[in-house]
Parts: C-alpha cells; structure tokens; sequence
C-alpha cells in the first residue's frame, strides 16, 4: 500500500507540469481561466493525497513519543552516554555538539 | 483616514495578544522559545500557515500575476501545496521527535551532535541567519508599502496658470509605516515570546481568511462580476498572455518545483514544528495546507489578473500594491481597513522569523558558546543556565534585530522588489540546503564532510548566482522580456541572463543548486569516516527513526 502511495505521489508532481493548458486560454464559467481552475483543483488533490499519506503512511512510531518528558529523556542520555563510554557522553552531545 | 485607523486598531489587538501571552508565560527558556511545546491542534495548523503567509505572498504573488499571469498560481502556489506538506509530513513530525525527545530546540543543535561537529553547526547558523534577515526586512518593507498605501488621499492643487494638478498624499509615510510594524512586532515578540506569536499568527491567519472572502465578493459587486473584466483581457493582444502560461517558459516552471523545499529549512517553521503539542497535530495540518493555501493564492492571483486591466501600465516597483489599490478603490473604507489588517497580517509573518533567529542566536550562539557549564562532569551548559538570563537575552536580541531591520528597509526603500529580493537571497538557498536535512534524518552514513561540502557549494553558488546577477544588469536592460543572452559565450548555453535573472541551461539555479548540494552531501559522506556507533543508536534507536528507518536502512547500504 505505501508503495502505491509513493507512486501516486510522483505521479501527482508529474501531473503538476500540466503543459496541456500551456497556451489554452479558456474561460470556465466565463471569467475562470482553465489554467487557474487547474491548479486550484490541484491544490485539493493534494489535500486528499495528504489524508491518504495519513491514513496508509502515518510514522506510529512517533506516537509512543507522546508526552515524552525532555528533560527525563536528557538525563537518561548522560547516563547511558556515559555507561557505554562513547567519547562524549550524549548528553554533551545534545546540548552542545562537539565543543571542546 | 479610516483604513489607517482600522490598521492601528489592529496592530494594538495583536500587541495586546502578545502581552496577554506574556501573563501566561511561565519564564523559562522552554517556554519563551518553543511555548513549552504545548501548541493544541487549530493553534499550531494556523500558526504554522500564518509563518509561511509573508507579504510576499500576498503582495509578490499578486504583483507578478499582474506582470506574468495565472501560471504564478502553479508555478509557486500548487507546488508549494504539495511539496510543503510533504516535508512536514516526513520532515516536520521527525524534527517534533528530535525536539521532544532531546530538548532541541533549532536545527542546528540537531546538526551540531548528529555529527558531532561543533563548527559545522555554527557555519550553518550564520548562513541561514544571513539569509534570514533579508526575509525580515521584506516583511517590514511591506509594512511600510501597505500602510502608505492605505492611507493615500489625493489634493487637487491650483497652479499659476489655473491648471489643476491632481497631487496623491499620505497620511502614513512609509517610513512611519514600517517602524510602527517593526515597533509592534517588536513588541509582542518581547512581551510573548514563542506563545505571542504563534496566537497572533493564528488571529492573523483567521482575519485574512474571513475577511478576505469578503473582499473579492465586495469587489467583485462593484466592477459587476469579473466576467467583463475577463473578456476584455481575452480580446486584448497585450493582456491576453495573462490568462495562460505563455510568459513563463517550461524549464522555469519546472524548476520552481524545488523552490518549496526551503519550507522546512526555514529556521522559523522549523522551530515551529517543536511547538506542537502532539505529533498527532501534524495529521491535520498536512491534510489543511493545501486547502489554505487555495484559499489564499487563487483569488491573489486571481486580483492581480485583473489588475492588469484595470491599472493599466503599472511600473514593475508598483505592481506589488495592486490589492491595496483594488481595496482602496473597489470595497468601503471598512473593508478596506480590515482587509489592510489583513494584508498586514501576512506581511506581518515576519514575527516569526525574528522569532526562530533569536531562538538560533540564543541557543545556536550564546547559550552554546558563553553558557555556564555545569557542575557535574558531563552537564552541559544549557541545562544549567538560568532560564532568565537566556530569556532576556533574547529579548534583547529582538529590539536589535526590529531596529536593524527597520534601518535597512527605510534606506533601500524602492531599490528593490519584495518577491526579487526575497527569491534572490533566501528562497533558493534554503531549498538548497534541504538534502543535508534529509541526509542527517534519513541517512545513517551521512557524515559532517558531507555536510561541509554541502553547505560550502550553497554558499558559494549563492554568491557566484548574485554576483553573476549583479554582474549582468546591464546586459538584461537591453534584454526584450523573454529574451536570453549568454553571459559566458565560451560556455554556451550555461549561464543565460533574462530579464527575471540567472538560469542554467534555462533552469532556475535552485535547481542544480539543490542537486549538486545533495550529490556532494553524499560523495563526502562516503569518503569520510562512518558515524560513531553511539550516535547512530543514538538518532536511529526504534523510537526515534520511525518510517524514515526503512529508507534509511535501504540508503545505508
């Protein structure tokens, strides 16, 4: 399924070139140009591509991030950083990169 | 007079939003710089659109449908429908994670321990920065170009020789104009940090949206529907271009496609992706980006169309007033002051960039390299540094920043175009910069050579493009609109000059700007050493790498 997502998301990108309407200068309903009509409706295309992305490529595991307290995260990172020894422990990593 | 009483009604509401967020403010860092990542749903979807509406989009996009037609729509709004969602949607919730999970609060930090290179993270901090502040002076520009505009009056004076010469007056200058917009965002900034501006951006985001239905109803009324209005530009030789895409070559409208890539290596949505609450919020604004941006673009793009009949001849320096002009001219002076406000809104947007760059400043710069250390071994400084300190630190910062920009947009006032200049320095090389962001994410390999390459070849092709720019103006003025001329006959088609700029092989230079930048992100990763395993576990553990994990698995090998 993500892999038929992907594919309508580049086919959507390729749809975006639409050079059909290059030169057309038709007038929808009399005052609305056929290019302009055609993005418009993109534009809601896309949102629907969205919801679909949503719906079929949603990253769950995100989710278990969820109130994820930062500072407790932090203080577990120097901990562990420091238990495996790693030339700086994580928590210095976090905060400030590499300085020396 | 009464738009400009509106318009002053207006920037008092938002400054009181900002001191109202003050009240609620808890006085730490968190708070100040990220509103203690607590933005609910309609906030942050709002709030993060209302960052992006700049007076670029309202007044460039409008003033250059006027100059090139309704293809402005696809070229830079329907792309920018799908493209920022998408990197919002992979991108965005990611950087939600990183911030939540190790308290970051800018992409540099992130940069900065991903791979471990401390001078690397600060290289990225100045050029983003020195991008950044043109994008803040447009935004004050249009201030003052909106404001002087709304308040235009005219004066019919009496000469010698009894001829009556038809005089137009203000009663706000521009350059009162665009320090009361510096002054007032200055303010609430100060006052409400990340909070004050992410309520006033979703106010801002609300009036425009209400209000400016009402206005193209408005002005469509007065001028009797537009299907008039429309025929005439069809049956008009020199207008009727306008109503298709045939001004914009094929090659420019492809290579625009990159242009929404610097969404989110724009510090200020960046930043705001850390704001949210919930990762869960980013679902439905993925789903009601697109839909906002219709909402706005179609009918600027639209006005400017019909502008282009209606004002006649506009000068290139004027053709960014032309929605002010259509309020002032087609809606009742209420109207046309909420809609000012609204316009002011958007221009407005540039709260938030100077927001993100004292959020860098304070964090990239002063907490990093002037912050206490700890008292334990191992405590970075940020952890330790009073709260207050870094707080009114940054505040500081902000009426430096409101200040330095109102001076550079009161001294080159008119010299130059709000969408060229902002195209010109900060679009493209944001949108370039976005493959090291995705290498750092997505790809376990990338290393901080790659990244040096990276950001080195933005640098310079940024400089090369503008010099080549600069260099050539004169040749362009000789130039018929859709004309090219070679600006190296040596190397043939290369480097082209038109009117509207540099282009390679007919391409935007954001094009191979973006491809080179991520071709040499991955040749200098593989030359260089692999990441630390430590840091790997760190960044791709199962909580943190989420889907991005199986494309970074498949890259890795």
């Amino acid at each position: 399924m993500k892999w038929l997502a992907a594919l309508w998301v580049v086919i959507l990108l390729v749809l975006h070139q639409d050079f059909w309407f290059w030169t057309n200068k038709t007038l929808v309903l009399g005052f609305l140009p056929i290019g302009l009509v055609y993005h418009a409706g993109y534009a809601v295309v896309a949102a629907l591509t969205m919801w679909m992305l949503v719906k079929v490529a949603w990253p769950k595991e995100l989710d278990a991030i969820n109130g994820h307290d930062a500072k407790q995260s932090a203080t577990q990172d120097v901990m562990q950083g420091t238990m495996q020894g790693t030339t700086q422990g994580t928590m210095q990593g976090t905060t400030k990169g590499t300085r020396s | 007079m009464i738009p400009s009483i509106v318009v002053f009604i207006y920037l008092a509401i938002v400054l009181y939003i900002g001191v109202f967020a003050f009240r609620r403010s808890t006085g730490s860092r968190e708070d100040y710089f990220v509103a203690s990542r607590s933005l609910g749903q309609w906030v942050f979807l709002l709030s993060l659109f209302g960052t992006n509406m700049t007076a670029f989009a309202i007044l460039g996009s409008s003033g250059m449908a006027y100059s090139r037609g309704i293809g402005v729509l696809g070229l830079m709004a329907s792309s920018s429908a799908i493209i920022i969602p998408l990197t919002l949607f992979f991108i965005g919730t990611r950087l939600w994670g990183l911030g939540k999970k190790f308290g970051h609060m800018t992409q540099v930090q992130y940069f900065r321990d991903r791979w471990q290179d401390d001078t690397l993270g600060t290289l990225i901090f100045l050029l983003t920065a020195i991008m950044l502040v043109p994008y803040i002076i447009i935004g004050v520009m249009g201030g003052g170009e909106v404001m002087e505009t709304l308040s235009a009056y005219t004066v019919d004076r009496v000469q010698a020789d009894d001829s009556v010469v038809r005089q137009v007056n203000h009663f706000v200058s521009y350059e009162f104009g665009s320090a009361l917009v510096a002054l007032v965002v200055m303010g609430y900034v100060f006052f409400g940090g990340m909070r004050g501006t992410a309520w006033v951006n979703t106010f801002q985001t609300l009036l425009f949206l209400v209000f400016g239905a009402i206005a193209v109803y408005l002005i469509s009324s007065k001028l009797g529907g537009f299907a008039g209005i429309m025929e005439k530009i069809a049956a008009s030789e020199k207008l009727s271009p306008l109503l298709s895409r045939e001004k914009i070559p094929p090659t420019e409208f492809f290579s625009y496609m990159f242009i929404p890539l610097s969404a989110i290596m724009f510090p200020h949505i960046a930043i705001m992706c850390m704001t949210a609450e919930k990762v869960t919020h980013f679902k439905k604004t993925v789903i009601f980006y697109p839909l906002c941006i219709a909402a706005i673009w179609v009918p600027c793009v639209y006005l400017g169309v019909v502008s282009a009949q209606i004002f006649p001849d506009l000068k290139p320096g004027e053709t960014n007033g032309v929605i002010p002009m259509l309020l002032a001219n087609f809606t009742e002076v209420w109207v046309a002051g909420i809609l000012g406000a609204g316009i002011m809104a958007c221009v407005m947007a540039t709260d938030s960039q100077i927001m993100a760059l004292t959020t860098m400043f304070t964090q990239d710069i002063y907490a990093h390299y002037f912050g206490r250390r700890g008292a334990a071994k191992g405590i970075a400084a940020e952890v330790t540094l009073d709260d207050r300190r870094q707080v009114w630190t940054g505040r500081i910062f902000v009426i430096v920043i409101a200040v330095v920009s109102w001076l550079i947009a009161w001294s080159l006032h008119k010299q130059s175009g709000i969408f060229e200049l902002a195209i010109r320095f900060a679009f493209s090389g944001f949108a370039a910069l976005s493959p090291i962001m995705l290498a750092a994410l997505f790809w376990k390999r990338s290393t901080a050579v790659g990244g040096w390459l990276a950001v080195m070849w933005v640098a310079l092709a940024m400089i090369g493009f503008a010099w080549m720019h600069s260099a050539t103006e004169a040749l362009a003025a000789t130039l018929k609109p859709g004309m090219t001329a070679q600006i190296f006959p040596a190397l043939g088609e290369m480097f082209l000059r038109g009117k509207g700029g540099v282009t390679v092989y007919g391409f935007l230079p954001v094009m191979p700007m973006t491809l080179i930048c991520a071709g040499l992100m991955v040749v200098g990763s593989l030359l260089s050493r692999p990441p630390k395993a430590g840091i790997i576990a760190k960044y791709f553990s199962p909580e943190t790498k989420p889907s991005g994990a199986s494309l970074a698995s498949v890259v890795s090998k």
